[in-house]
C-alpha cells in the first residue's frame, strides 16, 4: 500500500508530466514556414546546447578535475573521431573513475 | 509474398532501431538502479517504485522528490520542484509533436514517454514505429532498473552505498555523446563561421544563466535566449 507522502509525490510527477509533456503535443498550433525552421532546426539546437551546459555543469561542481578530463575526452572523441557511443562512455567513465581515484 | 516483404522489413527495422538505442538503454541504468537503491532506504515498496517510474518517468524529478517526500513535503512544493526540474520538456514536445502518428491514444502514450535521451537519439526522419521502439525501450530499461535497484539493494550492504560514489556519471556521459553528435550533425550540414560564433556565446550566456539562477531554474530563460540568438545569426 502507497504511504500518503509517496502517493502525493507520483501525482505530482504525473500532474508534471501532463503539463510538460502531453499538453503541448495537443496544443493545435497553426504554423508557418518560418515557424517550422524555428521549431526544428533552432530550438532543437538551442535545448542541445543547453543540455551540455547543464551536465558540465553539474558534473564539474560535484568533482570539478575528473569531470573536466573525462567530458574534455568525450568531445574530442565526439568531434574528431567516429567513435560509437558505448566505446566513447566506457573511455570517458573509465577516465573519470581514474582521476577521482588519483584525486583521492 | 507481400505479407512475407512486410515481416522482413519490420523485423529490420526493429533490429536497426534497436541497435540505436540499446547503448543508451544500458547507459541509464546505474542511474536507475540508483533511484531503486534509495528508495529501498527510504522504505519505498515495488508498488510506489513501479507506479513512480511509470507514471512520473523522469530521473531528475524522481531523485528530487524521493527526499521531499520523506521529509513529508506537500503536493504543491513537490510540483513546484518537478514542473521547474522539468520544464525543459516543454520546448522539446513541441519541437517533436509533429513526429508522433494521429492517433490521440498513441500521441498520449508516446508523449509521456519523451525523454532527454529519446529525444536525443531520435531523428526528425524517423518513422512512426521507430518513435515507438525508441521511447518503449527507454522507458522499459528505466522501469526495470528501478526495481531492480530495490530489489538489489537488500543485497548491498550498508557500508557499500556509498552516496557520493557518481553512479549517474555515465549515464551523462552518454547523454552528452548524444548531443554533442547533434551539434556536430548541425555544424557540418551548415559550416559557417557565425554559427560557431553563435554558439560560443550561447554557451558562454547558458552558463552565466545557470550560475545565475541554478540547475534548476536556468532551463527555460536560457533555452529562449539561445534559440533567440541563432534565429538572428541564421542563414
Amino acid at each position: 500500500m502507497m504511504t500518503s507522502s509517496v502517493t502525493m509525490a507520483t501525482l505530482a510527477l504525473i500532474a508534471t508530466t501532463l503539463f510538460v509533456r502531453i499538453l503541448p503535443i495537443f496544443l493545435n498550433i497553426k504554423i508557418n514556414a518560418t515557424s517550422r525552421t524555428l521549431l526544428e532546426k533552432i530550438l532543437p539546437t538551442a535545448v542541445f546546447l543547453n543540455f551540455v551546459v547543464y551536465i558540465a555543469y553539474s558534473e564539474i561542481k560535484s568533482a570539478p578535475l575528473p569531470a573536466i578530463l573525462a567530458i574534455t575526452a568525450l568531445a574530442a572523441v565526439t568531434f574528431l573521431s567516429r567513435l560509437g557511443i558505448i566505446t566513447a562512455t566506457c573511455l570517458c567513465t573509465f577516465i573519470y573513475f581514474s582521476a577521482i581515484t588519483i584525486h583521492n | 509474398m507481400k505479407i512475407l516483404k512486410s515481416h522482413d522489413l519490420a523485423s529490420d527495422t526493429l533490429r536497426r532501431v534497436l541497435k540505436r538505442v540499446y547503448p543508451t538503454a544500458i547507459a541509464i541504468m546505474p542511474v536507475g538502479l540508483l533511484f531503486g537503491v534509495l528508495a529501498s532506504k527510504a522504505h519505498w515498496t515495488a508498488i510506489d517504485v513501479l507506479l513512480i517510474s511509470a507514471f512520473g518517468f523522469t530521473g531528475s524529478g524522481q531523485f528530487a522528490l524521493l527526499p521531499l517526500s520523506t521529509q513529508g513535503a506537500g503536493f504543491l512544493t513537490m510540483l513546484l520542484v518537478a514542473m521547474s526540474i522539468n520544464c525543459r520538456y516543454i520546448p522539446i514536445a513541441f519541437t517533436t509533436s509533429s513526429r508522433l502518428p494521429e492517433n490521440k491514444y498513441h500521441r498520449l502514450y508516446l508523449g509521456h514517454l519523451l525523454g532527454d535521451e529519446a529525444y536525443a537519439i531520435e531523428k526528425s526522419s524517423d518513422s512512426h514505429i521507430s518513435i515507438i521502439i525508441i521511447r518503449t525501450t527507454i522507458f522499459i530499461a528505466w522501469v526495470l532498473s528501478n526495481i531492480a535497484g530495490l530489489y538489489a539493494a537488500q543485497f548491498i550492504p550498508q557500508q557499500l552505498i556509498n552516496p557520493s560514489l557518481n553512479l549517474g556519471i555515465a549515464a551523462s556521459l552518454a547523454l552528452l555523446y548524444l548531443s554533442f553528435n547533434q551539434l556536430k550533425n548541425h555544424l557540418l550540414s551548415s559550416k559557417q563561421k557565425r554559427l560557431i560564433i553563435g554558439l560560443v556565446v550561447c554557451i558562454a550566456l547558458a552558463t552565466l544563466i545557470i550560475n545565475l539562477l541554478g540547475a534548476v531554474y536556468f532551463w527555460l530563460p536560457s533555452i529562449i535566449i539561445s534559440t533567440w540568438i541563432l534565429w538572428k545569426i541564421k542563414p
